[in-house]
């Protein structure tokens, strides 16, 4: 490899070939002249041990490989977020030329099968009645059940008071202490009417 | 984010079954850099798995994905020293790779490149931390080495074999001493004695002239067997 330039052996080697040196890299003339000063310099010499010893332990106490944690999640999520990545970058344009051609053939299909199902429903459906419709009259005139056999009723039109009145026979008398609560409720048609919202 | 990852303190390496990379060890068990031949070998490999996904085969993608993710991820992580994050700076780094692969033209080596990215993602996530914890309370100043043992709510560890503590304390001080170097020290020393790369591809990585990483290298050791020198 290419070495730097640095200064003569008389001078103590500069960091980038004191680094070559402790990494074993230095050949040659650089490596003798670096040795020979190293000899006059013992600590030199020591504290490349030094430094080669610490560099060992570092290897052996740093994984250069350590496995991320849930590594086949690791995988899928990076090829996931790559295809979602993907999809939203591509241009609508090209997205949409690179559509097979008979997709282009799908909207038209629906429609022409719409049209076909109607046309069939059509043909198909019930025959058309030649009879005539009866015609059916509903009476206007309520009728009035009362579930106690005991209890009749009867019901009348008045018309001056626009209201029809229905009168209960056979009802046992209420008592005096029966309290009634809420107001005789007279408005829209006049009829006479009684609010139970708190009678229960 | 995951709950609960790993510690890479306590993760081994992966298995080959999925592409993930063994670390190599020497005859005496003790982790080794890969051999020149070993290199040429592995960015062969590369060299054939790029091109495909280059061609947008995400199935070659995830392969070389699953090869680098233990180095990208322990770098990273020893740079910035919580998992959680590193797992998701790891993620940002491959999927910035895939973005730019079309612009790798295989004149470095794919892990260089992609030492090259994760520098990139570490140091802008750095700065934006930087900028964010102004003021706030300052994390590293609360390493685990200066915390009272006897402290109520000091972190809890399982007890250790006799035999296992001395080495346990010595990797334990090593990573204390890394995590005080400063950044550009850390991830010199990182590239250079735990990934094993030279300091061409260090410099190409760091974006630095070769002088400058030699000259970081030496202040970086210095400094470390400061911090490593017993107290007296």
């Amino acid at each position: 490899m290419n070495q730097p330039t640095h200064r003569a052996m008389n001078k103590e080697p500069d960091e980038t070939t004191l680094t070559l040196w402790i990494d074993g890299e230095l050949e040659g003339e650089e490596l003798r002249r670096v040795e020979a000063w190293a000899q006059e310099h013992p600590e030199l010499l020591a504290e490349r041990d030094a430094i080669r010893e610490m560099n060992a332990s570092i290897r052996e106490s740093v994984p250069a490989n350590v496995e991320p944690p849930y590594a086949d999640f690791f995988n899928q999520r990076i090829l996931r977020q790559i295809e979602e990545e993907q999809r939203m970058n591509a241009p609508a344009v090209s997205r949409r030329s690179k559509r097979p051609f008979w997709q282009w053939l799908t909207a038209p299909a629906a429609v022409a099968v719409m049209v076909l199902c109607f046309y069939m429903g059509t043909r198909v459906s019930a025959p058309v009645s030649t009879h005539t419709p009866e015609m059916v009259a509903f009476s206007d005139v309520p009728s009035v059940y009362t579930p106690d056999g005991s209890v009749s009723a009867d019901m009348f039109r008045a018309e001056d008071a626009n209201a029809t009145i229905i009168v209960l026979k056979g009802l046992e008398d209420i008592p005096d202490d029966f309290e009634m609560v809420g107001e005789p409720n007279t408005k829209n048609s006049g009829a006479v009417m009684v609010s139970t919202g708190e009678f229960y | 984010m995951l709950n609960g990852p790993v510690s890479p303190d306590s993760a081994s390496g992966g298995g080959l079954a999925d592409g993930s990379e063994v670390p190599l060890k020497s005859d005496d068990g003790t982790p080794r850099s890969p051999s020149i031949d070993e290199r040429g070998a592995d960015a062969a490999e590369d060299a054939e798995w790029v091109k495909k996904a280059q061609s947008g085969d995400m199935q070659a993608f995830d392969r070389l994905v699953s090869k680098h993710r233990g180095k990208i991820y322990a770098m990273i992580y020893n740079m910035v020293k919580n998992d959680a994050d590193a797992w998701d700076l790891s993620q940002e780094a491959f999927i910035k790779a895939w973005k730019a692969l079309p612009k790798f033209e295989s004149r470095s080596r794919f892990s260089t490149w992609l030492f090259r990215i994760s520098h990139n993602v570490v140091y802008d996530w750095l700065r934006k931390r930087r900028i964010e914890s102004e003021g706030e309370l300052n994390d590293e100043v609360l390493d685990a080495s200066r915390i009272d043992p006897g402290a109520a709510t000091a972190p809890n560890h399982d007890a250790r074999p006799d035999e296992a503590i001395q080495q346990s304390e010595l990797r334990a001080e090593i990573k204390s001493a890394i995590g005080k170097l400063s950044e550009e020290h850390r991830e010199v020393i990182l590239l250079r004695e735990v990934q094993g790369l030279d300091y061409k591809e260090i410099a190409e990585i760091t974006e630095n002239s070769m002088g400058t990483v030699m000259s970081r290298l030496h202040y970086a050791r210095k400094k470390l067997q400061t911090i490593l020198k017993p107290e007296t």
